[in-house]
């Protein structure tokens, strides 16, 4: 079952940017987070928007990514954006541009926790 | 300024509000969820409590292959209380598996006895040693039920 | 005078949990922040696709956070449901309810109580703690513990609540009502307490929006933003809930906004206690979790997110959960710049940060 007002979109790594660029407007929308999910073999990221003063409205940019692939920073566009930037650098192990490692994890911890073939 | 120091003129003479625990007792308030209490009679050994035990702090192990005896082992000291095995248990309204209104003493010098707390507690008699034999529980439980199956899977081939 | 590097953090007195921030001063300036966040990465997420099943969820979600574990395990368990196809009856949605508002009280009490003592304002944050322990008396009431609650369940509720219950919670919320307009109006009109707070760490509604607050840090700038209104997951508007904002967006005002949320809280529980509907308390639950699925909750601190994926096996796929206060970070670590070092205090506590929730 896929939520009704989950509205996808569906985006490569080279035009998420401008994609995002073009549609936020930041009193109409709020950033609630990046998220990654390890589909084995690939990982799906999504930029998570809400709408303000609505019901329910849930927009959603959507890329299927290979593990070694370099991430755009959306942080120019959304200056809240970089936490969630670095937690993908952290947690999955991506390559995000200007991302600062070893912030989520201890610099000894494991790498890239959250991805399927990771057994701790 | 002025209102927040008459109000703590006001507190100066009034009751106070904490007691004087441990000196005054601090009695378990009603409804409280405290520790499991099972009752062997009544059990149908389902699993279902160790299922959905999230700490995993109930543990079933097969001591006798032939009847299929399981016995209940509960590790109060890892129990989170929150009661999703009493509301899992399929006999919790004739009382297998109930949560009564009582904490557990904290692990001093003695361990707590009773035959309500199933086989593991009662087994034990040096506090130290809950830990380390709680984990070959763990390890019993998952040997004892491979070889129970592999028993069983044995007995049938050689029916046929 | 040149730059001084000044830690504040991991360990500090007025931090209830490790964070740590470096900030560069000069003469009492802070020109530079660096933060550090994850001292209690625990692997939630990884144990909640690797170890623990969908029914064991709730009370795994429950232990991100002491204080909205009310909110975590309802997150799950909303998500878990929608995945399930489950209906819950008015009853349930009720019962959810109450707890859910009587958790956002307690922990407002909480943060208003700490900012309070990191003013220097030992006598407040008493007082204050004082009124929060008759909302921790009425959950102990209705749920069985203290601090974890493991109330909602999948389909339903732990138990049901019964008219002596009922009345004890009334007559609590009565006496807590007036102790909270007590306390409020030391916090409104007190002359010191003023002195540290207002003016201090503002917000404007501009900078709210560009850094995408959440709750009462939102709601102090006069952001409009409430989960509660945005999303459809509890009754909410039917038992009297209304926005609280103010304008000011200082430490101040982030105070008087969770009081304003507490009053409002308070009524909408007396609304469900005068009228629980007829009805059982738990459904019956068959199936297993299969698609994927956002969840917005308002936790006290403000909006929680929950994405789950579940392929239909017993373990889920994904369980990502991003707490309030991460957030509010990118802001807080704005915010620094320019502030005065004996401000950052009273400016960390007004955010009522959660670190255990944001490292997980």
């Amino acid at each position: 079952m896929v939520n009704p007002n989950m509205q996808i979109e569906e985006v490569t790594l080279d035009n998420v940017v401008d994609k995002i660029k073009e549609f936020y407007d930041e009193r109409e929308w709020n950033f609630i987070t990046i998220n990654a999910t390890d589909l084995g073999g690939e990982i799906q990221i999504d930029w998570l928007f809400s709408k303000y003063r609505a019901k329910n409205i849930i927009k959603i940019f959507r890329a299927n990514v290979s593990y070694d692939a370099f991430i755009p920073s959306i942080v120019p566009v959304i200056p809240s954006a970089w936490l969630a930037e670095w937690e993908l650098a952290d947690l999955f192990g991506l390559d995000v541009e200007n991302a600062t490692t070893g912030v989520f994890i201890a610099p000894d911890g494991p790498k890239a926790p959250l991805r399927v073939d990771t057994k701790l | 300024m002025l209102k927040m120091f008459i109000e703590s003129f006001k507190n100066l003479v009034s009751e106070p509000e904490t007691i004087k625990y441990p000196f005054s007792p601090s009695p378990e308030p009603k409804g409280y969820r405290g520790v499991i209490h099972y009752n062997e009679e009544l059990c149908i050994f389902c699993d279902k409590c160790e299922n959905i035990c999230p700490p995993g702090a109930i543990k079933f192990v097969v001591v006798d292959y032939e009847s299929g005896k399981k016995e209940y082992n509960y590790n109060p000291y890892l129990c989170i209380y929150c009661g999703a095995c009493v509301r899992e248990c399929p006999k919790a309204d004739d009382g297998c598996l109930v949560q009564v209104e009582k904490r557990m003493p904290p692990l001093g010098r003695s361990v707590p006895k009773g035959k309500e707390l199933g086989y593991f507690i009662n087994r034990i008699e040096n506090p130290k040693e809950v830990e380390i034999k709680w984990r070959e529980i763990e390890e019993m439980n998952v040997k004892s039920k491979e070889e129970y199956k592999a028993y069983k899977r044995a007995k049938r081939v050689k029916k046929i | 005078m040149g730059k001084i590097i000044v830690p504040f953090g991991s360990q500090h007195i007025a931090l209830p949990e490790p964070i740590s921030f470096l900030f560069e001063t000069e003469n009492e300036i802070i020109t530079k922040v660096e933060a550090h966040i994850g001292y209690v990465h625990r692997g939630i997420e990884k144990a909640a696709i690797t170890k623990f099943e969908y029914t064991q969820l709730p009370y795994l979600t429950a232990r991100v956070c002491g204080l909205c574990s009310i909110t975590h395990a309802g997150a799950v368990v909303h998500g878990i449901e929608k995945l399930m196809d489950i209906e819950v009856n008015k009853r349930i949605d009720y019962l959810r309810m109450l707890v859910v508002e009587l958790d956002r009280i307690h922990s407002h009490l909480l943060a208003n109580g700490h900012v309070a003592e990191v003013v220097g304002y030992e006598n407040l944050f008493m007082q204050t703690f004082r009124a929060r322990e008759d909302v921790m008396d009425v959950l102990e009431a209705i749920t069985g513990n203290r601090v974890q609650y493991d109330y909602q369940t999948i389909g339903g509720v732990a138990r049901d609540m019964d008219s002596e219950i009922a009345e004890f919670a009334k007559k609590k919320l009565k006496k807590l009502k007036d102790n909270v307009l007590k306390v409020m109006e030391f916090h409104d009109s007190d002359y010191t307490f003023g002195l540290k707070t207002k003016g201090i760490g503002v917000i404007s509604k501009e900078m709210a929006a560009k850094y995408n607050t959440a709750g009462p840090v939102a709601r102090a700038s006069g952001l409009d933003t409430d989960v509660r209104a945005e999303f459809d997951y509890l009754p909410f508007e039917e038992v009297g809930y209304k926005m609280q904002l103010r304008s000011e967006g200082d430490v101040w005002a982030r105070n008087m906004v969770r009081f304003d949320e507490i009053l409002n809280s308070i009524e909408m529980c007396e609304n469900i206690l005068n009228n629980l509907p007829e009805g059982e308390y738990k459904v019956k639950v068959k199936g297993r979790p299969k698609g994927e699925v956002v969840v917005r909750v308002e936790a006290p601190r403000g909006e929680c997110f929950y994405y789950l994926r579940g392929s239909g096996k017993k373990v889920m796929d994904r369980v990502r959960i991003r707490v309030p206060t991460y957030a509010n970070i990118p802001i807080l670590k704005e915010l620094f710049l320019g502030a005065k070092y004996s401000d950052a205090q009273a400016i960390v506590l007004s955010f009522d940060p959660c670190m255990s929730c944001t490292a997980r």
